[in-house]
């Protein structure tokens, strides 16, 4: 079995991993920041600490500004919902995912803002000249951009973006590249970031990031119990506090922590995962009747593609069953990045190799692709 | 002297000034609040009075959010930074 579908969500996971969680699991585990003994400390412990790494992977200077969240999808809709404001005119990217746009239409239809797609060549990469002259015709409350897409796995050019947008706050969804390129998110210039850290970052499911800039005060997107101020029924004003409402996933969080050793050892993933790409870009070349709808320069961190008229999903089963290759056909969640590749409705297929995969892997999914292609 | 505690806004808080103090070899403890403190469940921290005044530049200088800094008096604690 070839598993190609790290875009979706990551495997295998690091050995430490399962270990972080199991440990946790099994030894006395409290709530963190809930009590005042020593078991609920440890907890609080770990989640600092975690924390804390995370903040120093991605240029956060103090980590209480870094929140925790069920995913990039709940930091997203953290930021739209706390940020935006009736009338409010948003900038966006062609390549979003309804992780952005379903918030996005709710906010439309409920808070009458409106939305403007930035200028980009084929692939989704954003014009910055364009987008420049865009920007004049401001002001603009929010610039909205995946930093590599999901679908065609176009990386978007981050400092050029910032310079572009003149002060427009930037909110990046980073789901496709934490852990796998690097990011600096206050030197880089940018206001809110969100992901999770089941893809590049190698942990478990159910934990997210979302990064808010000090200089903003959002609305919290859930109230509740946070161990602290329990005296008042305001919500806190604090950080993190403000925003993690009720018990942190902490098995998730020592999950990550085990991940965050891992990555320490391996580095960021960007390089490997660009020359995996790279390599199937090429091997498919020559694949009669194949459109290929990922930038051929060697930054895709996905691949996505046609083969003739042979429906998308029926490709993605044959390469299973036939070829043991598993990967994802269709929309992605991402039907606006498909209209704009001019892949809509139908979608592609979706070949996303990531940590684990080899070379092999992707001369094996080559020749799959040149069979079916050729024999039917 | 009987030690001095600081009462922070959350558990995060009172980690940061842990690391911090740890960093600058301060001795530390992280205890329960003090029933005559605050009725919060949370956690503290003490450390030696003579320090006072060393722990309230490093919590300016890291930015580190408190509650108040007390130092022991003959009927409980007494607020020395807000």
């Amino acid at each position: 079995m070839i598993y190609l579908d790290h875009a979706a969500t990551s495997w295998p996971k690091p050995r430490a991993v399962g270990e972080e969680i199991a440990r946790w699991l099994t030894e006395l585990t409290a709530n963190a920041g809930r009590s005042g003994h020593q078991a609920s400390l440890a907890s609080a412990r770990l989640v600092f600490q975690t924390r804390e790494r995370l903040a120093e992977l991605l240029g956060v200077a103090h980590s209480e500004d870094l929140i925790f969240t069920h995913g990039a999808t709940e930091g997203l809709n953290l930021v739209l919902k706390g940020l935006l404001t009736p009338g409010d005119r948003v900038l966006v990217s062609p390549l979003e995912h309804n992780a952005v746009m379903r918030p996005l239409a709710t906010l439309v239809r409920e808070r009458h803002i409106t939305l403007q797609t930035l200028p980009a060549d084929p692939w989704g990469r954003i014009d910055l000249e364009a987008t420049r002259r865009v920007v004049r015709s401001g002001p603009y409350a929010l610039a909205v951009v995946a930093h590599s897409s999901n679908v065609s796995g176009a990386v978007q050019d981050l400092a050029g973006l910032h310079d572009a947008l003149n002060h427009t706050p930037l909110l990046v969804d980073a789901a496709q590249t934490a852990g796998v390129l690097p990011i600096s998110i206050e030197s880089a210039g940018i206001d809110f970031l969100a992901c999770s850290v089941h893809k590049g970052l190698l942990g478990p499911s159910g934990l997210g990031l979302c990064y808010l800039s000090p200089r903003y005060d959002l609305l919290p997107l859930v109230e509740g119990g946070t161990g602290s101020h329990s005296e008042s029924f305001e919500q806190p004003g604090f950080r993190p506090d403000r925003y993690e409402s009720g018990t942190l996933n902490l098995h998730g969080i020592a999950g990550t922590c085990g991940a965050l050793q891992d990555l320490t050892q391996r580095g960021l993933l960007g390089e490997h995962q660009q020359h995996l790409c790279q390599l199937l870009i090429d091997g498919l070349a020559t694949v009669p009747g194949l459109r290929l709808h990922s930038p051929a320069d060697g930054t895709a961190l996905c691949v996505s593609l046609n083969l003739a008229e042979m429906p998308p999903e029926s490709l993605a089963l044959r390469l299973e069953r036939e070829f043991g290759i598993l990967c994802r056909p269709g929309l992605h969640c991402a039907p606006a990045a498909h209209q704009h590749l001019g892949t809509f409705p139908a979608g592609t297929v979706r070949l996303s190799p990531g940590w684990g995969n080899t070379i092999q892997d992707m001369e094996t999914a080559i020749r799959a692709i040149h069979a079916l292609a050729t024999n039917g | 002297m009987p030690n001095s505690v600081i009462l922070f806004l959350s558990i995060h808080h009172v980690l940061a000034a842990e690391k911090v103090f740890k960093e600058h070899g301060l001795w530390l403890d992280v205890v329960p609040v003090p029933r005559g403190l605050s009725s919060e469940c949370g956690m503290a921290i003490e450390f030696h009075s003579d320090d006072l005044a060393r722990v309230g530049r490093l919590l300016q200088a890291c930015q580190i959010k408190v509650r108040g800094v007390f130092r022991p008096c003959v009927d409980g604690y007494r607020e020395v930074r807000g």
